[in-house]
């Protein structure tokens, strides 16, 4: 194969990896349910990459025994749906959990990565939200009212979409 | 490479004339001349195109709300494209600048990287996540073969490298149970690192980058096991034990999968480097059965644990007997890079156990003292010996 053509391939390449990066984000972001979630902060700094702030939710933390489950159901590195009770505010709480995925109701895909008693912590891979430098304190002093507006698509990836203040 | 005390040599011993041998000269000299010059070039095309890839990053970090999301993606992305493009131009096209053409290929490759961190980062997404490390070296792998690129194959080695402590330490904990199975870990990943090295020179063309692949995996190898003649990684210490059964049971299943595998695929590269390699060297079978057993015995370690200080005993035995075997193979292969491996780390680990045995046995001033005068005694012994094997090494070359 000559040199044109493995240059063209590999640009190709490129693209799809940046372009299937990018689309299977905006998939989320453009067909998923809009829902807002309660935070509970912990600590900003990402050294490489600017300010972000660390985020963990209300359904970070599950009580499986709330849910008539136990947490020696699960396992560390499980993968989980929460299935989640949207209100009118669009605000989600937990009303279920499971290790498929429902036909019906908007569910969150988290893995878990915690288990303490019937407690167990799962991480959703929207544990990060990236800020202009130096404004990652400021947020964190006021995250007493704050929610996480998030996109989740029917496969239950989610996607951060802004902070909302109530 | 012919010298000018080999021309003198020849004229000495009438093989060539004085006109030939003033000839012969003068194209040393001019050939001397041009490789210097080629690797000033060599240098400045890097350092300029390291600056340029710091430049576009700073730019879009430092007008992160001035700027939109797309126009971000489009300054970042299409300056990777355009490095990448110009790099192939002048080096493969046009041909008159091959060298400043490879650094731009190599500029394209860290901007591709910053793209994916870029493209994460407008999404949000986690910042731990070691996917990220993993996209960005599945997109520069192909270009390793297809423009034979030692800088890429580098780059590539580094990004598995980190790749495997961003998947370990993916939770963002640093326990104890994880730090302490880091350094049998990264021996299975050099190991690996290795054996694939080793494979590359099966294809004659590729043996520049099976050199790269290989001396990353034995450097990482190497670190693993000096930190492995260390109590704490190897031994019963303070208030955590690495011998305990219930370390293993804390880890993810992922994680001894990923030792396991790593592993097998090493076990089996180093098989068929030590029985198919073309070069059927007496060299090449010592060396691929010095990695297995330096594999082998680290993973009874790992599955097999003792409550004593026995495996930090034996590890120590192996890394000088490893050592010592560097500086041997680096005489008996010409290659003067290897034989400075193996002085360096002597040095290193005499050091550390300088430190590690008398720190608290000795009064502080003549700890000090006595190390001082080791390390200067030392230091011209082994400058000594490294300048005898690189006389000895330019010698047999010639």
């Amino acid at each position: 194969m000559n040199k044109n053509r493995i240059f063209i391939i590999i640009g190709i390449f490129w693209i799809a990896i940046i372009g299937g990066f990018i689309a299977y984000k905006e998939f989320t972001l453009q067909t998923g349910q809009e829902v807002l979630l309660k935070t509970r902060p912990v600590d900003p700094r990402d050294f490489f990459r600017g300010d972000y702030v660390i985020l963990q939710y209300e359904i970070s933390t599950i009580d499986t025994e709330s849910l008539s489950l136990k947490g020696s159901d699960f396992n560390k590195e499980d993968k989980v749906y929460v299935t989640l009770d949207i209100d009118e505010n669009k605000i989600g709480t937990i009303s279920d959990i499971g290790k498929e995925i429902p036909s019906e109701g908007t569910s969150i895909e988290g893995t878990v990565r915690n288990i303490r008693g019937d407690n167990i912590n799962v991480e959703y891979g929207i544990e990060s939200y990236f800020v202009a430098e130096n404004t990652g304190q400021e947020i964190e002093n006021n995250l007493n009212n704050i929610y996480v507006e998030v996109a989740i698509d029917k496969f239950g990836n989610a996607v951060i979409k802004s902070l909302v203040s109530k | 490479m012919t010298n000018e005390t080999q021309i003198n040599e020849w004229l000495e011993s009438k093989t060539i004339t004085k006109a030939q041998a003033q000839k012969m000269i003068a194209d040393v000299n001019e050939r001397g001349k041009e490789e210097k010059s080629s690797k000033l070039i060599t240098a400045i095309s890097i350092i300029g195109v390291i600056l340029l890839g710091i430049g576009t990053i700073l730019f879009v970090a430092s007008n992160w709300d001035q700027i939109s999301n797309i126009t971000k993606v489009i300054i970042l992305v299409g300056s990777t494209f355009a490095a990448y493009y110009t790099g192939y131009l002048l080096k493969y096209q046009k041909g008159q600048s091959p060298k400043v053409g490879a650094a731009l290929i190599f500029l394209g490759t860290l901007l591709f990287g910053a793209s994916i961190f870029l493209i994460a980062q407008i999404y949000n997404i986690n910042a731990n996540s070691h996917s990220l490390i993993l996209i960005w070296l599945i997109g520069i792998l192909p270009l390793v073969y297809a423009f034979n690129s030692q800088p890429i194959a580098l780059l590539s080695s580094l990004l598995f490298l980190t790749w495997i402590g961003f998947f370990i330490f993916r939770n963002g904990r640093f326990s104890e149970h994880i730090i302490a199975i880091l350094p049998t870990i990264y021996i299975s990943a050099g190991t690996l690192l290795f054996s694939i090295g080793g494979i590359h020179y099966f294809k004659p063309e590729l043996s520049k980058i099976a050199r790269i692949i290989r001396i990353i995996g034995i450097k990482a190898a190497m670190i693993s096991l000096f930190l492995l003649t260390f109590n704490f990684f190897s031994g019963y210490g303070g208030n955590y034990w690495f011998s305990s059964p219930r370390v293993i049971a804390n880890l993810s299943s992922q994680t001894v999968t990923g030792i396991v595998l790593f592993s097998a695929i090493s076990i089996i590269g180093l098989f068929v480097n030590m029985f198919f390699n073309p070069a059927k060297s007496k060299i090449n079978t010592i060396e691929n059965g010095t990695a297995l057993g330096v594999l082998g015995f680290t993973l009874i370690f790992f599955f097999f644990p003792v409550a004593s200080t026995l495996y930090t005993v034996l590890f120590n035995l192996i890394f000088v007997g490893l050592v010592l075997f560097l500086i041997y193979v680096g005489y008996e292969k010409y290659d003067q890079k290897m034989a400075n491996m193996g002085i360096y780390w002597i040095s290193i680990f005499v050091f550390a156990k300088y430190i590690d045995f008398f720190w608290g046995l000795m009064d502080r001033s003549i700890f000090f003292l006595v190390g001082g005068i080791i390390l200067v005694l030392g230091g011209l012994a082994m400058e000594r010996k490294r300048r005898q094997i690189k006389a000895d090494l330019t010698k047999i070359n010639n």
